[in-house]
């Protein structure tokens, strides 16, 4: 968090100060070609009965992306994006109450279709999803903590707003699957993510 | 405090302290003595209106430690309803508090048979009280329940079946007749106006004198096989076959006195001439005492009434008489106690408005010259009754209090005040009962304990006996101190279990409570869940037994392999959770509560089966729901 929030605030000043004044993006087919960083937040809300008994129904998460766009018939395009993000929530145990703490760690990688008028955009595509998660737990706790991993799939959509030609605001849901039975029993994992982020541009 | 008709406070009681000291001083090497101190202790009873005692019970009422006295008054012709006595025993003196206390029983013409007991397991004496027609119509028994401060409610109407015939009770029994863990009762002469010299009836009547406890705090009328054949005067209980249940002896005018055996379920059969009483008829008695004047471990029997008591000596629950004690006075003879006065561990005797006689260690006893014992007034009494025995002055020997019926009642205090004794009082027995009539008590040297030569005296708890007396159901036994002695004290209670207090030593009160098991103990499988990791919780979850009062500590125990002790807990704490076990197997455990001596319940036993465990949340408070939503 503390080092999430002085670079956002960082790609914010650059972009805004990178920006010029101008009444329309350009739109140059070559110019289109683009490639982006940003930092994301939201929420994160698990579909696991058991997770939303523990922890509550949702979590906040930060995360960083980057994205490729590869324009085909202008506005059409298509985007990769690849990025990753973390959450941390504290819960009980159901019966003795004793103090969770979880950790999703999730990476990602989408293919979606997008469509850019050169002040909005739009996206839509599926994607794949690397989950690694700890869960820690009381020293009265018979054990330590548990960790592992699980891919899984998801389907995202959102919308881009161009601030300037360098920087953009973002707002997306994705609807995430990942199940895991490793414990010996089915978590899910997925849920549906709702997020914003900052995304500073290069053109190349 | 709660002053009733007599609440005067004795006189003079600093000369009689100095006087009682000097007699403490002169009389603790052994010798029998009494001093006679109903005047300081202002116990009289009613002897400005002539008497009217009949019999005596002592019994601690309020728990306070200290002995206090219920007198059982007969009526006279007009002056029937004469209200009973409850002298509540203040240390230095007794206050008359019947009335205020609800236990004055004034009905009909007075009472007779009546016992204190507890008859509701909450560790107070209740009260089974007669009522004697004599003309005076209704007379029927009541009960009195004590509200644990030694105030009584009549609770008859409520528990016992309506009476629709007057009674002439002489003695009541109370005991755990069936062995059901309640306590019965049993009165006799349950028919309004019997001839006394009507001998042997026949046929026989079989009349309902039973009230047995249905256990739930309600009694059925019942006949038990004890039929009307005779007037009966006093009633005793005891196992004197030592086959675990209770049997009755009773006194009886013209049929002759005789034993009810028990069939162990409450059942009696009239076995007096099998087992070698008297047959002959004719007879007049009064009072039945069992105690072991021998100290062979088994209930002997003096039977007294008609100028003479008759001593039968009890080998392999046969009887057979071996001697007769007769005296001068022209009197009946109502009364024996049964008192080791001289603490030499051998049980004296005590013959109400008579002298005491020394028990030579065999059972045979010699009298002692009231010059010697003191005992002087006791040859005045005008028509002694009922006597009882206890130790209220907390001296360590046995005092009397003797009724009379047609003068005042005595107080004899003991002045052997000696340490070389042992007493038990039986708090709660395992069915939870105060005082625990036909609990045993045996004493033997340390290390010998079940050796039958080695013996030191054997104690039965009983209600009435000889003729409507009762003593505090406190075991006393004599028991020398000489060379550092030490002893081992077994209690068999009622139900067949037994305990053992060990390293006993001289002026040691023993104070038995037996420990009850935990009540409700259940068991359940419990998942307590992390996002990544299911616990299975097994829960022990029990509840505090209300027989118990002194319970310091529950001790968990896992009994699949073996007993393995896995937690000893507090005696707030009602459970137990155990982490980390296996869903799919059964588990056994076992809580037992153990008191402040150490002793240990038997166990409440519970198997948790294989079953998936069950999902449960406990109740969140607000500052937990509130850290769960942020």
């Amino acid at each position: 968090m503390r080092k999430i929030v002085p670079l956002f605030m960082a790609l914010l000043c650059s972009g805004l100060a990178l920006s010029q004044p101008q009444t329309q993006i350009r739109l140059l087919p070559d110019e289109e070609r683009y490639f982006t960083v940003g930092l994301l937040g939201g929420i994160y809300s698990l579909q696991d009965q058991v997770f939303q008994e523990l922890y509550g129904k949702s979590a906040p998460f930060f995360g960083a992306q980057i994205t490729l766009r590869f324009p085909i018939r202008e506005p059409h395009g298509m985007d990769i994006a690849a990025g990753g993000r973390t959450l941390t929530k504290k819960g009980l145990t159901s019966y003795t109450e004793e103090d969770l703490n979880l950790r999703l760690t999730d990476l990602f990688l989408s293919l979606c279709y997008s469509y850019d008028t050169g002040r909005f955009a739009l996206f839509l595509g599926p994607g794949i999803e690397y989950v690694t998660y700890k869960e820690t737990y009381a020293e009265t706790f018979p054990i330590d903590s548990m960790q592992g991993s699980q891919t899984g799939l998801h389907l995202t959509g959102g919308g881009y707003v161009h601030l300037t030609s360098a920087l953009s605001l973002k707002g997306y849901f994705k609807y995430c699957r990942v199940e895991t039975g490793k414990p010996g029993f089915r978590i899910n994992l997925g849920g549906t993510e709702w997020g914003v982020g900052i995304l500073y541009r290069f053109y190349f | 405090m709660i002053h009733g008709r007599n609440g005067r406070f004795p006189k003079s009681r600093s000369s009689l302290f100095l006087f009682g000291l000097i007699g403490t001083a002169v009389f603790s090497f052994g010798q029998i003595h009494f001093t006679e101190v109903s005047a300081q202790f202002d116990v009289r009873g009613y002897s400005n209106f002539g008497g009217h005692g009949v019999g005596v019970s002592w019994v601690d009422v309020n728990r306070d430690g200290r002995v206090d006295i219920f007198v059982k008054n007969q009526g006279a012709v007009g002056l029937p309803a004469v209200p009973d006595i409850l002298y509540i025993n203040y240390g230095s003196y007794f206050v008359d508090e019947a009335d205020g206390r609800g236990a004055a029983d004034a009905y009909a013409y007075g009472t007779h048979g009546a016992v204190f007991v507890d008859l509701d397991r909450d560790r107070d004496f209740d009260l089974f009280a007669s009522t004697t027609y004599g003309g005076i119509s209704p007379a029927h028994n009541h009960l009195y329940r004590n509200n644990g401060n030694a105030f009584f409610e009549d609770i008859t109407a409520s528990i016992v079946p309506t009476q629709t015939t007057d009674l002439s009770t002489r003695g009541v029994a109370a005991a755990d007749f069936d062995g059901d863990g309640d306590i019965d009762l049993y009165f006799t002469n349950p028919l309004p106006d019997p001839d006394p010299f009507n001998l042997l009836p026949s046929p026989p009547q079989s009349l309902p004198n039973f009230y047995v406890n249905n256990g739930d705090g309600t009694f059925t009328s019942e006949y038990r096989g004890i039929d009307w054949i005779g007037f009966t005067q006093g009633v005793t209980t005891g196992d004197y076959d030592g086959d675990g249940d209770i049997d009755i002896a009773q006194a009886m005018w013209g049929a002759p006195s005789t034993i009810y055996r028990n069939d162990g379920s409450g059942h009696f059969r009239n076995v007096g001439g099998q087992i070698g009483l008297s047959v002959s008829t004719g007879e007049f008695d009064n009072g039945v005492v069992w105690a072991d004047v021998d100290n062979d471990g088994d209930l002997d029997l003096a039977i007294v009434g008609g100028g003479r008591i008759a001593l039968y000596r009890n080998t392999a629950n046969h009887y057979s008489r071996y001697q007769v004690i007769t005296w001068t006075r022209p009197t009946d003879g109502l009364h024996v106690c049964f008192g080791d006065f001289d603490n030499d561990t051998d049980l004296d005797l005590y013959l109400s408005g008579e002298n005491v006689y020394e028990n030579d260690g065999q059972g045979n006893f010699t009298v002692v010259p009231e010059a010697e014992s003191g005992l002087e007034d006791s040859l005045t009494m005008v028509d002694p009754r009922g006597a009882a025995l206890a130790d209220f002055d907390g001296d360590g020997d046995q005092d009397i209090y003797v009724t009379d019926k047609s003068g005042y009642n005595r107080l004899f205090r003991n002045d052997l005040n000696n340490s070389a004794w042992i007493e038990a009082e039986i708090l709660s027995d395992t069915r939870g009962h105060i005082g625990s009539i036909g609990s045993k008590l045996d004493l033997y040297p340390v290390g010998h304990v079940g050796v039958p030569t080695y013996l030191k005296g054997h104690r039965e708890i009983t209600g009435e006996y000889g003729y409507l007396g009762q003593d505090m159901p406190i075991a006393h036994f004599g028991a020398p101190a000489a060379g550092g002695a030490e002893y081992d004290l077994r209690v068999t209670f009622p139900d067949g279990t037994q305990r053992v207090y060990s390293g006993l030593t001289p002026g040691q009160k023993v104070q038995v409570a037996s420990v009850s098991p935990p009540l409700n103990l259940r068991g359940e499988k419990i998942e307590n869940k992390a996002l990544f990791y299911r616990e299975t919780l097994i829960e022990l979850t029990w509840e505090p037994n209300p027989l118990n009062d002194d319970v310091q500590k529950y001790k968990v125990y896992e009994l699949n392999q073996g007993q393995n002790l896995l937690a000893e807990l507090p005696a707030s704490q009602f459970s137990y959770t155990l982490r980390n076990m296996d869903k799919t197997r059964v588990y056994r455990f076992a809580v037992t509560a153990v008191d402040s001596q150490g002793l240990e319940s038997e166990p409440a036993t519970i198997a948790v089966n294989g079953e998936a465990p069950v999902e449960r949340a406990k109740r969140r408070g607000l500052i937990k729901t509130l850290r769960r939503l942020l």
